[in-house]
């Protein structure tokens, strides 16, 4: 198989992830894997912002890759955070020349073995939500084809990323709404529950368990299950 | 219509003030859709479901008719999470719903069209439409609707999403309103008779189908004590 081809099947791999079920953990791997494979790189990590901003290594080649990687984040300088930051690529030629602009990562890095730095943004129109980081142990950059066959495997990965996303997301506002609407429906029974043991309205049972709830401080769609199931006296809900 | 004016529709309404949102949504399907009455639900899970507003009383007692009788177009598309439609509810012969068609028809109802509103697998509830004349929705009318379906449902998640966590969001109270008094009958049903609550639910149905009358009105007389069910 070609390289051409190679590619190519890797950027139907990814595409395959967005209509079927997959784990992100494992398309990140898949990611970091195909680039270093399919791209003149010795080794490649993948950074993702998490809700504060900070970049949080998601995915690496190696343990030197890890090394690098983690120094980087924790020290908010470098390749990757200069690309996030700006949402465009960065490209370090010569890590030995990048010592004035990352005092702290790149003679960490050449101490690693890594000569030059790719970082690609992985975005989605205007939202960047991390950086696919490359590494090579020469000095020199990726020719043009390659940095391009990069970014359209960033780009794939970023769609596939924010879609998951978005299912989590969804899912959990479905299931706040249909929690929400369940403990009304709950509350509802145990109003009626109550009023039959007491002999009182269900408005004034309402107001009765509203007031044990508050007074102990629980809440009321757990004070409405126990009463239902019977876990709670009627003299101790209707006593003031 | 396509998507992107059904969002600004959408954020129009929202717009306008949430008190009146849901009479609002109900009688935009009916313009947008051009049909004569519409409603939507919200489903709570296996708990089961709430109306969030009706267009008219046709649309309200189509779905008092399946709170009651269990059966019908809206619980089957819910069910089957794809689109239901019936053309001719009236026709004797061979009757969709066995309870539901004829009682509908009866009530003004000549076509019924359900559409599950969902998100991804997630079933967030129902529009049903319905007609007063017998015959299907244009094929522009049923992709305004489809698309209608995907707004409300993006719609109602979104303003869930605003809600602080685990509160039902203000302008879907009427849901959670929605037969309270039922709820309440099958509290107070189970209480008396020492049974469950899925068992007294199911109690109050049998009374209310076997006198033909609806679940709601069933429930408010238990309530009241004018009537015991044993």
């Amino acid at each position: 198989m070609t390289r051409e081809e190679r590619l190519a099947r890797t950027l139907v791999e990814l595409a395959d992830t967005l209509v079927d079920d997959f784990d992100v953990v494992d398309l990140m791997s898949l990611l970091v894997e195909r680039s270093v494979e399919l791209l003149d790189a010795a080794a490649a990590g993948l950074v993702l912002a998490d809700s504060r901003g900070s970049l949080r290594l998601m995915a690496s080649t190696s343990e030197a890759m890890e090394l690098v990687e983690l120094f980087q984040v924790q020290n908010d300088q470098g390749p990757c955070f200069d690309c996030y930051r700006s949402s465009e690529p960065v490209i370090a030629r010569d890590l030995s020349d990048a010592t004035d602009r990352w005092p702290r990562f790149a003679p960490f890095a050449i101490h690693s073995g890594f000569r030059a730095a790719h970082a690609l943004p992985m975005r989605l129109r205007r939202q960047v939500i991390g950086a696919l980081n490359l590494f090579r142990t020469e000095p020199g950059t990726l020719q043009e084809p390659d940095i391009h066959a990069g970014q359209a495997l960033a780009d794939l990965a970023t769609i596939a990323i924010l879609q998951a996303r978005d299912v989590d997301d969804t899912h959990a506002v479905v299931d706040q709404l249909q929690h929400a609407l369940q403990n009304r429906i709950v509350i509802e029974q145990a109003k009626g529950v109550l009023a039959e043991r007491a002999g009182i309205a269900t408005d004034v049972a309402f107001t009765r368990l509203r007031a044990y709830a508050r007074a102990r401080q629980l809440k009321l769609a757990r004070v409405a299950e126990d009463v239902i199931a019977g876990k709670l006296p009627t003299e101790e809900l209707i006593a003031r | 219509m396509d998507a992107s004016s059904l969002s600004r529709m959408l954020a129009a309404l929202a717009a306008a003030g949430d008190d009146t949102l849901e009479r609002r949504l109900c009688s935009t399907c009916v313009e947008l859709l051009g049909v004569d009455g519409a409603s939507i639900v919200v489903s709570a899970g296996a708990a089961g479901w709430g109306a969030l507003c009706s267009s008219d009383v046709l649309a309200a007692t189509l779905l008092d008719l399946q709170h009651t009788l269990g059966e019908g177009p809206t619980l089957e598309a819910y069910h089957a999470t794809r689109p239901v439609g019936e053309v001719a509810l009236g026709d004797p012969d061979d009757p969709r719903w066995l309870a539901f068609s004829g009682q509908a028809h009866a009530a003004g109802a000549a076509a019924v069209f359900a559409y599950p509103l969902r998100a991804g697998a997630a079933r967030v509830g129902v529009l049903t439409l319905h007609q007063r004349r017998t015959g299907p929705l244009r094929r522009a009318q049923h992709a305004d609707a489809l698309l209608w379906a995907d707004a409300l449902t993006d719609f109602v998640l979104a303003i869930q999403a605003q809600a602080p966590p685990r509160v039902l969001a203000a302008p879907l109270e009427a849901v959670a309103a929605y037969h309270a008094e039922v709820h309440q009958a099958a509290g107070i049903l189970a209480a008396r008779l020492e049974i469950g609550i899925g068992e007294a639910l199911v109690r109050l149905r049998a009374h209310a189908y076997a006198k033909g009358r609806l679940l709601a009105d069933v429930a408010r007389e238990v309530i009241t004590g004018t009537l015991r069910i044993e």
